[in-house]
């Protein structure tokens, strides 16, 4: 018998060498933080109590937002603040004015002192006599009183006769729950009317004449009489009422707004006002799941784009496998953690597997765009991780801006069938995304992507060659992607240029080389901007004026994303640079070149970005500012541009794909910021940006960083070893 | 005597802690056409690049057209021409576009040539290069090289992805070059039936060191393979002087040398009574002995 001892290697099982492609890639283990991040929030409870970006509120406190429409603002261009003194202001053409004592503002009360006032918002109190006189000087078509308590029937007649007034805020006003009879604007279409006493029906029934009126906000619920039903008997008489806004009155009428939308199901009934943290909490919950999802997609990618994924037996099922876990996990984390902020559990439900739901979906949009239609993406190559890094904040920006009632409303459990679709949707994504990437090889293959390798920052892997190949040989040059065919033609014109003899810069030929230019981007673009602007402009009502912010909103993001793109297009020359380094120019020219080509496709973006910037702060559109608001926000803007700039081109010149994620990250945010920091301030107006405490050691701060960021960009670049692989 | 175009002297690269290249020593005449030979990861296209300055030498002194490479001057990289061993370049252009787009900087490109070359490899001038298979883009690499003639043509393993004919046409454009122009070509490549068609002087790269070069035919005329016939068994310690391989069995050896002259034959007939036949290696043969462990 042999004695001899052999030695036995064992073979990990499939999902243990599944497990080992997992643990051996450092993305993972990022993916895994995020997820234990999440995790101590769930065990730990802790959430930064902020309700905007400077103001900290102890953790008892809930700072509510209006849910009610805001008054409409007739012309962006001629707005006023009367209280920061008007300066030189052309009262000619005044049209909208923000007062805060009628009596220091004797110009609004002479005759022809603002002619063409629209649009009027009082702080302080205001009386009979001084209503009466507004009335008989103004055709006001917006009314905003702060402090109504002071007004009596008596002069409520003075309005009886204002048909042009169609908005009315009354804060503070003692008559809801006068029994008396008060006159009211006849065309009204949106009052609020807050007693704080509530209101009498016998006010119910005189807001019913009102035959325009659209939108109501007010306390319908006497403070000391309670529910009353011939309240719900009123309002179900109201002729055109679309919207009904109501305060909560917490545990003593736990369901009011539930009850009075099965009253009145034409009508939308909302809460009166709502808690803003609890969307952006969700938001963040939402975000992190779907950066979880999207790590995991790129190693599922990796995974499935090879040969093997079609051909190793039982490869699909023991790679989908862990992915499922991971799915179910997070959903499971996810709606652990939306309970605790504050939704409710259909809410929660709806929304626990959303973040499958976005990622698949969104994979299918870009899948679209790049497959289909051919459209090169610039830097990123992997669908989802563009997806996630830039689609998802600014959606959650935008709901958060301009749909926060109905957000909360649906996490509250307010739309129980939305949450059921949205649920099943996200059983739908868990299900395609699995299925796509089961076919992924095939479908490579398919469409010619087969020879350009598959990374995350490789151009090219989801472009449809095989399609853009097949319709030059059928010779069908209409068939050949639109951007791809404009591509072609300023090249074709530069052939011209050369044959004609014509004299070419090197910054010149230096453009040839990007993939586009980001002002191309931006005329693509600007059919957006211009469509979005038309829907605020004409087709969104006055009472829904946040929209109005839309344009400036979408215009910011879209400016942001083209003045990190000549970065991005930079980033994809990276590998040619092992031929384009031993063109006939010195390494120094080289460098250079770079810089001034870089810049020069950034320049002409940010002006336009300052033009746009400036016009809408002028406009009022996101407020109405000071010259020196307007500079302050162009120096600081230039600044952190700047920063992004000199980083940016630093990083371009790394070799460790981390770093150079971390990077793109940070400058996103960066830029993000530059978004933010204008329309954030717009409604917060922080202290510290009026301190030059503050602001100069900012300023001084942000633009010494840019001259760091120069310097080390330089040395990295003239020292830059073009030939190592990353 | 005219400068070498290529010289280095104890030329050493490190990546952090692993060093690739150690004390190497490389002289390439003008006019010279040198084949770089070694096995994978011996460091031919570290060598190629730190030549060329797209990576920066840890110690020693490189000189390309008299210069330092990573500052090499423009009239200088007029003169260079380069095909990376994978050939990267932009995917939405055309050929067209390329072409134009690279003559731009060159004041010598010859369109006549190119168009010749772009015939010659069938590139037709109108195909996207994202779609293009690895061999066609090195053809186009290549045409985008040889077009404005440079003086020193650099060349990382270029028929690698080439097929047969491909490979016969580059390197018969190539000789057509090196016999009429004089140009000077160093280029590495695996496949030494290529090489001994094309190079006047071959470098044999082994673990980051330069341990052959010289002219081709003098390399040849250099390494032998012996076949020794004794009059009696071989001893356990035989060894030959200047050996590179050797294997006996009783009285019969066969010994690869490095440096045959004819004392060294007369040695061995004298010591082992012996027949020694001398036998020509090819140059697969030669790298291989020079390779053997």
């Amino acid at each position: 018998m042999n004695n001899q001892t052999t030695k036995v290697i064992r073979r990990p099982s499939r999902l243990g060498a599944v497990w080992l492609s997992y643990r051996t890639r450092w993305l993972m283990w990022v993916m895994a933080a995020v997820a234990l991040g999440q995790l101590s929030l769930l065990v730990r409870g802790m959430w930064p109590n902020l309700t905007g970006p400077m103001v900290v509120v102890s953790p008892e406190t809930r700072v509510l937002k209006s849910a009610e429409p805001s008054m409409p603002n007739p012309s962006p261009f001629a707005s006023v603040d009367y209280n920061q003194g008007g300066g030189k202001t052309d009262w000619a053409n005044v049209r909208s004015l923000h007062v805060m004592d009628l009596n220091q503002s004797p110009r609004l009360l002479e005759k022809g002192g603002v002619p063409k006032l629209e649009s009027l918002a009082i702080c302080f109190s205001i009386t009979d006599l001084q209503l009466i006189q507004l009335c008989e000087l103004y055709d006001l078509k917006s009314l905003m009183l702060y402090d109504a308590s002071l007004l009596t029937p008596t002069g409520l007649k003075a309005w009886k006769n204002e048909t042009s007034l169609k908005y009315l805020r009354l804060l503070n006003f003692r008559l809801a729950y006068d029994p008396r009879s008060l006159d009211w604007p006849p065309n009204l279409q949106t009052l609020i009317c807050d007693d704080p006493y509530g209101i009498k029906v016998v006010r119910l029934e005189e807001w019913q004449q009102l035959s325009n009126l659209t939108s109501l906000s007010t306390r319908l619920i006497p403070r000391e009489t309670g529910l009353n039903p011939e309240v719900f008997k009123s309002l179900k008489r109201f002729p055109a009422l679309k919207r009904l806004f109501v305060q909560e009155l917490g545990p003593q009428y736990p369901h009011l707004v539930s009850e009075l939308q099965s009253a009145l199901p034409n009508v939308r009934v909302r809460p009166n006002s709502y808690d803003p943290v609890i969307g952006l909490r969700a938001g963040t919950i939402l975000v992190s799941g779907l950066l979880v999802l999207v790590v995991l997609s790129v190693q599922m990618s990796s995974q499935f784009a090879t040969t093997a994924s079609l051909l190793t037996p039982g490869f699909a099922r023991s790679h989908l496998a862990p992915v499922i876990a991971v799915i179910l996990l997070m959903a499971l984390l996810s709606f652990g953690l939306y309970l605790i902020v504050g939704c409710s559990v259909v809410g929660s439900l709806g929304l626990c597997g959303a973040f499958v739901l976005i990622l698949a979906s969104g994979t299918r949009v870009i899948r679209y765009l790049l497959n289909q239609n051919g459209t090169p993406m610039p830097g990123f190559n992997n669908p989802q991780a563009i997806f996630a890094i830039i689609f998802p904040p600014m959606g959650l920006q935008f709901l958060i801006n301009f749909c926060g009632p109905e957000l909360d409303w649906f996490l509250r459990g307010g739309h129980p069938w939305f949450s059921v679709a949205l649920l099943a949707g996200s059983i739908w994504g868990a299900i395609d995304l699995c299925r796509w990437h089961i076919g992924l090889k095939r479908e490579l293959e398919e469409s010619g992507g087969g020879n350009v390798p598959l990374g995350m920052l490789d151009y090219g892997g989801w472009y449809n060659w095989g399609k853009d190949l097949a319709a030059l040989r059928a010779g069908e040059g209409k068939r050949v992607p639109y951007a791809q065919r404009c591509m072609d033609s300023k090249n074709d014109r530069f052939i011209e240029q050369l044959q004609g003899g014509h004299p070419i810069t090197t910054l010149q030929v230096w453009r040839i080389g990007c993939v586009a230019s980001s002002m191309d981007w931006l005329r693509a673009t600007t059919v957006v901007i211009v469509a979005i602007w038309i829907a605020a402009a004409f087709l969104v009502p006055d009472s829904l004026s946040q929209f109005k912010q839309m344009p400036a909103f979408t215009g910011f993001q879209i400016l942001a994303m083209a003045l990190l793109l000549p970065l991005a297009f930079a980033f994809q020359r990276r590998p040619m640079q092992e031929i384009e380094l031993l063109r006939p120019v010195t390494r120094r020219d080289w460098v250079t070149t770079w810089f001034y080509g870089v810049a020069s496709e950034i320049l002409p973006v940010l002006l336009i970005a300052l033009v746009f910037g400036e016009v809408m702060l002028w406009s009022g559109t996101i407020g109405v500012w000071s010259i020196t608001d307007a500079c302050l926000v162009t120096v600081i803007f230039v600044g952190i541009l700047s920063v992004v700039f000199t980083f940016g081109m630093w990083a371009l010149t790394l070799n460790s794909l981390w770093k150079i994620a971390l990077a793109g990250f940070l400058g996103y945010c960066a830029l993000l910021s530059c978004v933010i920091t204008p329309i954030g301030l717009q409604f917060q107006r922080i202290e510290w940006w009026h301190t030059p405490t503050i602001m100069v050691p900012l300023i001084v701060g942000l633009y010494l960083a840019a001259g760091v960021g120069y310097w080390i960009a330089r040395r990295s670049w003239m020292n830059w070893e073009v030939g190592r692989s990353m | 005597m005219t400068d070498p175009v290529i010289s280095t002297s104890h030329l050493k690269k490190s990546f952090g802690s692993k060093t690739v290249l150690q004390d190497v020593d490389l002289n390439v005449p003008a006019g010279a056409v040198v084949g770089l030979v070694g096995t994978n990861g011996s460091g031919k296209s570290t060598l190629i690049k730190c030549l060329l300055g797209l990576l920066k030498k840890t110690s020693g002194s490189i000189s390309l057209f008299g210069e330092d490479p990573w500052n090499l001057s423009a009239s200088a990289k007029s003169r260079l021409g380069y095909v990376p061993q994978i050939v990267k370049l932009y995917p939405w252009m055309k050929v067209k576009h390329i072409v134009a787009y690279t003559s731009a900087y060159y004041d010598a490109w010859d369109p006549v040539w190119a168009e010749t070359l772009l015939d010659r490899w069938e590139l037709p001038r109108d195909h996207r290069i994202g779609p293009m298979s690895p061999g066609q883009l090195q053809k186009l690499a290549l045409v985008l090289a040889l077009s404005y003639r440079p003086e020193l043509l650099v060349l990382d393993e270029p028929v690698a992805s080439l097929d047969p004919v491909a490979r016969r046409e580059f390197l018969s454009s190539l000789l057509e070059i090196c016999q009429h122009e004089q140009h000077t070509v160093l280029f590495s490549t695996h496949i030494t039936s290529d090489l001994e068609r094309v190079a006047s002087h071959l470098a044999i790269l082994k673990e980051g060191r330069i341990v052959l070069f010289d002219e081709l035919d003098a390399v040849k005329d250099r390494v032998k393979r012996l076949r020794i016939t004794a009059a009696s068994d071989l001893p356990s310690n035989f060894t030959v002087r200047g050996a590179l391989r050797s294997e006996f069995s009783n009285n019969r050896a066969m010994v690869a040398v490095g440096e045959l002259d004819d004392r060294l034959v007369g040695e061995l007939e004298e010591k082992w009574h012996a027949d020694v036949a001398v036998e020509d290696l090819n140059l697969e043969e030669i790298f291989l002995e020079l390779h053997h462990e």
